[in-house]
């Protein structure tokens, strides 16, 4: 079980490989040499056969060839005494002088086993026949030098390949056993995650290696899930803390309506107003999970080519005359088409959200504006107002869910109206930007760079 | 009219059921999606409403299936499953209209007329007449006893819906559904604020008032 742990340990197993392919790559080295200097070798001891043979033609020539003590003598003196064999015959075949076994053969040069020539050695022996004036010269030397460079070259080649292996073992268990604690850990504090502790970081070596570089981004994402759940928790319980007033209202609404119908009246008011809280019960409800789908980005898959300049008339299409009855004046500058790829619908929702806030927060009178457009390189729509704004302490706040300044606690709603706008401008990868226009607020939707890139 | 309602949950059912008896019509209920397949495939009824999750076969396959055999019923889905990429799914599935739970019966029942009444095979006329009133499609004019009525375009298209249900009744969200794109509830009176302008062009001017307003319920367009 532990060595199979081992086995599965991936530094060893790089290094396993990397050993092998090593290993081969040696071999494929070795096998090179071993072709470039055995094709040297064999042209050096082909040069030294083929002056031998030079010179014993040479002083064949000056012997009588019937003189068999001459001959061999004359051979003797001209091949060396280094194992080098020597073989003259006559036309005929007889052997005219020779320190061998007889050997008939035809090619000019060729190699035969020692056996052949019945020598007291192992080494193969290279043979060069050449015809001279009334004979066969015969001459062979022992491949000598080459059999020891084989030697050499593969002992050596066994010695590098035992070291490289070794060493890759080696080395892949120390790396192994060290990435094994750095993994170990990460896998340590994940299992806490896993228990619910989100407070849980990894640390870091501080190598900047790719293993840090997991542990950053696995820190992140804890961090990332600490704050979400951070969040989830909080929208709980400003949930719980929202709806209790609604429900609360609703369940008084009944009572009443039951008192009057054990009095024997008809509770006609009693029960609309209980129905219209309920209704803005789900109102709110759906609200909530419209955001969660939002945020979810489920909805980016249906992008389209959007022109901002239209989301931003058909929203003013809609609203000026809303205003209108408000007392308020809502005015329309759409440069367009300022194309996005996103999503129609909740566009035209977020930018409606933000034109019922100004409606619902501004006194009569105010001038609302919606702009669309592209601005310092950028694709925009803004909806500003020159109403009472927002102090620019609370920009940030007043994005979260259900936060509510506390002059607008005496008007319905849930707060979540900007955070809606919110999600849908981080759907679309926009930035929303609060802007304190004194007086008045503008709240601006940037998307990416424009015309696109 | 003649109604199937498909779906598990018997306070629904029986709620739904009870109601549309009071109005009218006759229910008939089931509680799973194949039984409704097959009694759909059987009966000629004039609307069928549809749940999403429905033990044995689910509603939005069950559509699926009615549609690739032919059947050209108006189908209404009736679903938690409210989500904006929901509605789109049950519609491409075959459906014809999308409303989510909770739901008012009201807002169902003027739905479910106005799907029966829908001619079935979309005729294109190019002029639609309610009384005295006219609406010219094609020259983008209304007209009122011979006297032309400017309006602005998000008017034209109110009417034009309003006329299209003549005499049945058109919720308020069915409204914003159908004149603004609309898929969620506003928080000012953008229904109302339109329906008033719109009634001071085509009905303040003359004696007899065409559009009516049903208090909780919405709007109807007819010379009663």
């Amino acid at each position: 079980m532990r060595g199979d742990r081992w086995l599965r340990s991936t530094p060893l197993r790089l290094l396993l490989g990397f050993s092998l392919l090593t290993v081969l790559t040696v071999l494929a080295a070795f096998l090179a040499a071993w072709v470039l200097i055995g094709g040297e070798l064999r042209r050096l001891e082909d040069g030294r056969i083929l002056e031998t043979a030079t010179s014993a033609e040479a002083v064949l020539h000056d012997v009588d060839l019937t003189d068999h003590a001459a001959v061999t003598n004359a051979l003797e003196s001209a091949v060396p005494d280094d194992g080098t064999l020597y073989q003259l015959t006559s036309p005929d075949g007889t052997t005219l002088a020779s320190n061998t076994e007889r050997v008939a053969i035809k090619e000019t040069w060729s190699v035969l086993p020692p056996t052949v020539f019945n020598a007291g050695t192992d080494v193969p022996f290279r043979v060069f026949r050449k015809p001279v004036s009334g004979g066969d010269l015969l001459i062979a030397r022992p491949q000598t030098a080459r059999d020891e460079i084989d030697e050499v070259l593969f002992g050596a080649f066994g010695w590098a390949a035992a070291l490289v292996l070794l060493a890759g073992i080696g080395e892949g268990a120390f790396l192994a056993g060290k990435a094994k604690l750095r993994l170990d850990a990460i896998a340590g504090a994940l299992a806490e995650v896993g228990k619910g502790d989100l407070t849980v970081r990894i640390a870091q070596s501080g190598r900047q290696d790719d293993i840090d570089h997991l542990v950053e981004r696995i820190n992140q994402t804890i961090a990332q899930l600490e704050a979400n759940v951070g969040t989830l928790r909080q929208m709980s319980v400003d949930i719980a803390h929202d709806l209790r007033t609604p429900l609360n209202r609703l369940h008084i609404r009944l009572e009443e309506a039951a008192q009057h119908l054990v009095a024997g009246r008809v509770p006609e008011a009693e029960i609309d107003d209980a129905l219209a809280q309920s209704e803005s019960l789900g109102a709110a409800f759906s609200a909530l999970l419209r955001i969660a789908q939002i945020e979810a980005g489920a909805r980016k898959k249906q992008f389209r080519s959007v022109d901002l300049a239209q989301v931003a008339t058909e929203a003013a299409e809609a609203y000026d005359l809303v205003a209108e009855d408000s007392g308020m004046v809502l005015g329309l500058e759409a440069i367009g088409p300022v194309m996005i790829n996103g999503d129609h619908e909740l566009l035209v929702q977020a930018i409606v959200n933000l034109i019922e806030n100004a409606i619902c927060h501004c006194p009569p009178g105010t001038q609302i504006r919606l702009y669309a457009g592209a601005n310092s390189g950028r694709a925009q729509i803004s909806v500003a107002d020159d109403g009472p704004g927002i102090p620019e302490s609370e920009h940030g706040n007043v994005q979260k869910r259900h936060y509510r300044l506390e002059r607008s606690r005496t008007t319905p709603g849930f707060g979540l109206g900007l955070s809606l706008v919110r999600a849908i401008a981080d759907l679309h990868g926009a930035q929303m930007m609060l802007a304190d226009t004194s007086p008045g607020l503008r709240v601006t939707l940037a998307f990416g760079r424009y015309p696109a890139a | 009219m003649r109604l199937l309602l498909i779906e598990d949950d018997p306070t629904v059912s029986s709620y739904v059921q009870r109601a549309m008896a009071e109005s009218g019509h006759v229910c008939d209920v089931l509680a799973n999606g194949a039984d409704g397949l097959f009694q759909a495939t059987r009966e000629p009824y004039d609307v069928l409403i549809v749940d999403r999750l429905l033990p044995e076969l689910d509603g939005l396959s069950l559509v699926r299936a009615l549609r690739a055999a032919g059947r050209k019923t108006p189908i209404l889905f009736l679903t938690a499953i409210g989500g904006v990429d929901d509605r789109v799914e049950g519609l491409n599935a075959g459906a014809d209209d999308y409303l989510g739970k909770p739901f008012a019966f009201s807002e169902l029942l003027a739905r479910v007329n106005a799907l029966s009444r829908r001619p079935r095979e979309v005729e294109q006329e190019t002029t639609l007449r309610v009384h005295d009133l006219e609406l010219d499609l094609i020259r983008h004019v209304a007209r009122r006893a011979g006297q032309a009525i400017p309006l602005l375009p998000k008017e034209f298209r109110l009417l034009e819906v309003l006329m299209r249900n003549e005499g049945r009744v058109v919720t308020r969200t069915m409204l914003l559904e159908r004149v603004w794109g609309f898929y969620f509830d506003p928080k000012t009176s953008v229904v109302e604020t339109h329906v008033s302008r719109l009634r001071a062009k085509i009905d303040k001017p003359f004696a007899q008032p065409l559009l009516h307003t049903l208090k909780n319920v919405g709007y109807t367009l007819n010379a009663r």
